[in-house]
């Protein structure tokens, strides 16, 4: 474990302080980093992936979502909240719709209105995560994620380093497309990375991310330079990269790197962000897609296992 | 190296990892099993008809003698028989699962439900015409005025009676013996029947000579117990000096009753190898020279011990007809058994684990005839075979050995209700165990349930149990904690509903649906200016109807010693024979009263809704709120939505709801354990209601925490109200945590629900063990998990409120299970339905 140092009151009170956005603190997470994790979720992220589990993460300011299923029929508004909501054509209802149910959210009793995002800070959320603390014992701890945590660089690094000073081991899970010393500042307080990896050529992961793979391959090669522990993770997502010939490529590169890789991470490409996207009145992009067998998904981690890497399915 | 050599080096062996996924019984168990399931349940005459013309016999003589010749003439004379595929036998009926019928209990319910038992909703059974014909002609016209029922009716006094009718807590065992307890197994197997009756008769010798001992001699090295656990003679009407040698008389009349019953199962396994062909012929031969054996003598083999074990509680079944005779720590009990024949080579490890399977069917052949409102509070038949596995040795080091894994592969192997197993673990309980039993949890029964030595131990001290005792705690029935062969627990004296006691501090001690002034004048709600207020009226009620609970209790208790003695139990609980005393007057070493109470989670939401709403935010007067509970929130929907959404609730790990639970749980238990029982031992207090949360949610109207008029209670005991937990697991168990579980030495009951996907492959094991190890740290004494079946999920698609806390995990994602769209909900029950299948 990083640390376990002590911190000076003042630096502990002003590291308190540091505000964050993040959409929310999940305790008793499995997949994400060792033993039992309290993950922090950010909000922002500089990719846009048309198969986000998390499409609540990608912009950074509080979003109103209405997860019509839940609408319990109040009757406090005459009528009940509807799937859909404002994904009208006509902008000016649109409008007129997101102040209808901005005004809801503060009175919905069964939270099916309500803002996605909220200012935190760090010493607020830290008090959370150590309420799991008794769960830690055997290398568990905190995971930041998202959206991504690097871009909120003075919270993550508030965050870690309080985390640090009570002994909680740390993780992040990361992008990687930002400049090098934004994820260099916090490394002296990461017990590891875990670093996701999409598609080695470039033209694919622009077009389907948003952002080229330029700056996310070099950060990581940096990064394994580090001999910082590194857990790889791969979404595997059809129509994009769950193919023997793109895993091999990937599994290719990954070889190539000085031996740092902890392990492969492929996480299998899921659905279960469809009502999300509802509920925030967004298209899903990845519709349509066929969802992958456990025998193909065993297949494609086979072909990296057979590459010498340590591989788990889904985390 | 010899089999059992390397089990030992090795324990794992018994219950291989690449076995957990099999089921692998052998042919005769899957035989037996098959036989069991087609066996319709019916009702026995036999037992009532022969303990009535016992008693006609008896009438006059001292009540342990008549008891126990109650259990010689039923042992001579109900009929007895072996199964074609049975190798270990004895039953306490001719047909296995048969409700038995004991009219010294109680005969006016079971005459109102004899026309019904077949149809009624919950736990049928098949009566012929002419058991019906016997039953009303011949045993219950004798019985009338002599039941233990119509006693304790006569005996309570009004106010505890007014208090029980008005809902306020239940008086358990009023028709039928205590049970709830665990016999000295180790001692019946290391004595056999001849020890025992050499031990009595020497007790009783005493008693020839010129000056009879009095009092009984200290226990050796003279460790007088530091805690009250005697009963004081002038409590005890029967006991002390004179009552001794009739005690002597009837132990030994009920042992000769024992010897007889095995006797007569040798007598026939004989007969049936004449006609019997082979293989057949020999088995029967062997198992008349087993019981021939064990009619006198103490078991030498591993198939003995299975077998005398068997015929222990298919004779406590006779004498009691009680729910929950446990058999507690087999997995040590039956180990020097198991070592001796595979150091030998007498036995396999497949043949033994065949061999321990078979005993593991007995358990599921005796079912408890419940009438219709008991079958409510205990549906399904639970009988209470409780076994424990694992834990800690009277020296404080891990207890866990092959026959642990192999009594969890049994679990895996044969999958059915009994015995009702559980795990006990505590800081050094090894790794491999608790992930072996992770596996067997996965696969959907329930068990083993888990129970944490780190609380528990340290609990039992405090009641004044010494540490080696303490250490060697084992479960009765359901979830209750007590001492193998040293203590009359009565676990079940009483369950007390906090929740409706609670509906009447509200309406200032009336029922608010009657008017009918039920409990103490206090201050209504709308009738105090703070919230401290109303606390102070909730303590003073709930101080009341403690003490009414007690006596209640006390009366119950004090008939079961005067009509119920019960001379075999008495041999198989320690001090018993020393003292001469039955273990229903106050014999055992230790003696408790444990009650119940109900539910600490309806009265934590509540609180924190009165005082969020009506005290602090000031959005809901009291009138209105007392106005929409008599109106079980008729036209207040939004107010109902309002106060189960934007009110705090326990299971969240927050402290502004979580206190509650920990203030009014904690006072319970102190209220509770001053009071002594008849029998000289404490009163202790408990949190579990296995199904009872329905009946007794169905005396309790509507609720400030959002709950409906006659809905259920939260479950389980601890666990909090249906889909209120909307955090985490982690979070449901700090909030449990938050109570002094310490003080809860009767034991809890938490119910934990998961998908089957967290306990897929060796990884998802491995952080369900770390969980496990949370728990254990976090001083909770006992936890269940349920894996939800498609049906489960289905109904949460119904009811997306009472399952908002079914979280979904996958990596980086955060989700609910009801906050999935339709389709995938769908996606998921098939998946779950697929691997039920």
């Amino acid at each position: 474990m990083n640390g376990c140092f002590e911190l000076a009151t003042s630096e502990r009170l002003r590291l308190e302080r540091v505000e964050g956005t993040i959409f929310d603190i999940q305790r008793y997470s499995l997949h994400d980093g060792p033993g039992l994790r309290t993950n922090v979720f950010f909000k922002g992220c500089p990719l846009r992936c048309g198969w986000c589990s998390n499409p609540e993460s990608q912009q950074r300011p509080p979003e109103l979502a209405v997860f019509a299923s839940q609408c319990i029929r109040c009757g406090q508004w005459g009528d009940a909240c509807p799937d859909g909501w404002h994904a009208q054509p006509d902008e000016h209802w649109k409008q007129n719709a997101r102040a209808e149910y901005a005004r809801r959210a503060a009175l919905c009793p069964a939270g099916g209105v309500r803002w996605i995002g909220e200012r935190r800070t760090a010493g607020d959320v830290l008090a959370e995560v150590k309420r799991d603390a008794v769960f830690y014992e055997d290398g568990g701890g905190m995971t930041l994620t998202g959206g991504e945590p690097v871009l909120q660089g003075d919270f993550a690094e508030a965050l870690l380093r309080l985390a640090c000073a009570e002994c909680i081991h740390t993780a992040i899970e990361t992008c990687g497309h930002y400049p090098w010393p934004a994820l260099e500042r916090l490394l002296p307080h990461l017990d590891v990375v875990l670093f996701d990896v999409k598609h080695v050529d470039n033209a694919t992961h622009r077009a389907h991310t948003g952002v080229g793979n330029e700056l996310i391959l070099a950060n990581l090669r940096r990064l394994a330079a580090r001999s910082a522990p590194v857990i790889i993770r791969v979404p595997l997502i059809p129509g994009f990269n769950a193919t023997v010939e793109q895993i091999l490529a990937l599994g290719e590169m990954l070889v190539g790197l000085d031996g740092a890789i902890t392990r492969v991470d492929v996480l299998p490409y899921h659905t279960l962000a469809r009502a999300k996207y509802a509920a925030l009145a967004r298209p899903y992009p990845w519709q349509g897609q066929a969802g992958l067998s456990d025998e193909e998904v065993e297949s494609l981690a086979g072909e990296l296992r057979g590459m010498g890497l340590t591989v788990t399915v889904g985390g | 190296m010899n089999q059992w050599d390397e089990l030992r080096a090795n324990p794992t062996l018994a219950f291989p990892p690449e076995s957990w996924s099999e089921v692998c019984p052998d042919a005769r168990t899957a035989e037996i099993r098959r036989r069991l399931r087609e066996t319709p349940r019916q009702i026995d005459v036999e037992r009532a008809r022969y303990t009535t013309r016992s008693y006609q016999c008896t009438e006059g003589q001292p009540m342990p003698i008549r008891r126990a010749t109650m259990l010689l003439d039923l042992a001579g004379q109900m009929s007895i028989t072996i199964h074609d595929d049975e190798l270990i036998v004895g039953n306490r009926s001719l047909l296995p699962r048969m409700g038995v019928i004991a009219p010294e209990g109680a005969v006016e319910w079971i005459d109102r439900e004899l026309d019904i038992l077949p149809t009624r909703p919950q736990d049928r059974f098949q009566v012929a015409p002419e058991v019906v014909r016997e039953l009303r002609e011949e045993v219950f016209p004798y019985w009338r005025g002599r039941t233990l029922e119509e006693a304790v009716a006569g005996r309570v006094p009004a106010a505890v009676a007014a208090a029980v009718a008005g809902k306020a807590f239940s008086l358990n065992q009023t028709d039928h013996a205590q049970g709830h307890i665990l016999p000295d197994v180790p001692t019946w197997l290391r004595l056999g029947i001849g020890g025992l009756r050499a031990q009595v008769a020497a007790a009783r010798a005493r008693f020839d000579e010129p000056n009879p001992p009095t009092p009984f001699p200290a226990r050796e090295g003279g460790d007088e117990l530091p805690s009250p656990h005697r009963a004081c003679p002038e409590l005890v009407e029967g006991g002390g000096a004179g009552g001794e040698v009739i005690f002597y008389d009837a132990a030994l009349i009920a042992l000769d009753a024992a010897a007889t019953l095995i006797r007569r199962y040798a007598d026939l396994a004989e007969q049936m190898a004449v006609d019997a062909v082979p293989p057949r012929r020999a088995e029967l031969q062997e198992i008349a020279g087993v019981c021939r054996w064990l009619a006198e003598n103490p078991a030498r083999d591993f198939r003995e011990a299975l077998q005398a074990t068997w015929f222990l509680f298919v004779l406590l079944q006779i004498e009691s007809n009680a729910s929950s005779f446990s058999p507690g720590r087999l997995d040590q009990y039956l180990l020097p058994y198991l070592a001796t024949d595979l150091s030998s080579g007498a036995l396999t490890l497949p043949a033994a684990q065949a061999w321990l399977e078979y005993l593991w069917l007995k358990f599921n052949e005796v079912v408890l005839l419940r009438s219709s409102a008991s079958a409510r509070y205990f549906a399904g038949f639970p009988i209470g075979f409780n076994v424990v596995l694992g834990g800690q040795l009277a020296d404080g080091k891990d207890a866990t050995n092959p026959l642990s894994y192999m009594c969890l592969r049994a679990q895996a192997d044969l999958g059915l209700t009994q015995p009702n197993l559980s795990i006990r673990i505590h800081r050094d309980s090894p790794q491999d165990f608790l992930r072996a039993a992770a596996a067997v949890i996965s696969r959907g029964s329930g068990m083993p349930q888990v129970f944490n030595d780190e609380v528990i131990i340290p609990g039992q001290i405090r009641r004044g149990i010494v540490p080696q005792d303490a250490r060697n705690y084992a479960v009765v029935g359901c979830v209750e904690l007590s001492n193998p062969g040293l203590a009359l627990g009565w676990s079940d004296a009483s369950m007390f509903n906090m929740v409706r006691i609670l509906e009447l501090t509200l309406f200032g001690g009336a029922d608010p649906g009657t008017g009918v002034q039920i409990g103490l004048p206090t201050p209504r709600l709308d009738q105090v200016g703070s919230l401290a207020e109303l606390e102070a009226a909730y303590d003073a009620q709930m101080a009341h109807f403690v003490a009414l609970m007690v006596k209640g209790c006390d009366v119950v208790d004090a008939m079961h010693a005067e009509m119920l003695s019960s001379p075999f139990l008495s041999l198989v609980i320690q001090d018993c024979i020393e003292r001469g005393m039955d273990v229903t007057a106050g014999g055992a070493r230790y003696n408790f009263s444990g009650v119940q109470g109900v539910q600490v989670a309806n009265v934590a939401d509540s609180l924190a809704a009165i005082e969020q709403a009506v005290f602090e935010e000031h959005w809901l007067s009291a009138g209105e709120l007392l106005a929409a509970l008599q109106a079980n929130f008729a036209g207040r929907e939004l107010l109902r939505q309002r106060l189960i959404n934007r009110v705090p609730k326990y299971g969240n790990d927050d402290d502004r709801v979580d206190r509650f639970a920990r203030r009014w749980g904690d006072r319970y238990s102190k209220l509770v354990e001053p009071y002594r029982n008849r029998r000289g031992g404490p009163y202790q207090p408990g949190f579990y209601t296995v199904s009872a949360h329905v009946p007794m949610g169905a005396d309790v109207g509507a609720t400030p925490d959002g709950r409906r008029a006659g809905e259920p209670l939260a479950d389980g005991g601890l666990s909090p109200s249906a889909g209120r937990d909307r955090r985490s697991a982690t979070a449901v168990l700090r909030s449990v945590s938050k109570l002094n579980l310490e003080l809860a030495s009767n034991g809890t009951l938490l119910n934990m629900k998961f998908l089957p996907a967290f306990f897929t492959g060796m990884a998802a094991l491995d952080k369900f063990v770390l969980l496990l190890r949370g728990f254990c740290r976090l001083k909770i004494p006992h936890v269940q998990f349920n894996v939800v079946s498609a049906e489960t999920l289905r109904q949460a698609q119904v009811c997306p409120e009472d399952y908002r806390g079914l979280v979904v995990r996958v990596a980086g994602y955060s989700a609910y299970f009801t906050e999935l769209d339709r389709e995938l909900q769908n996606e998921i029950i098939s998946r779950t339905a697929f691997a039920e299948a």
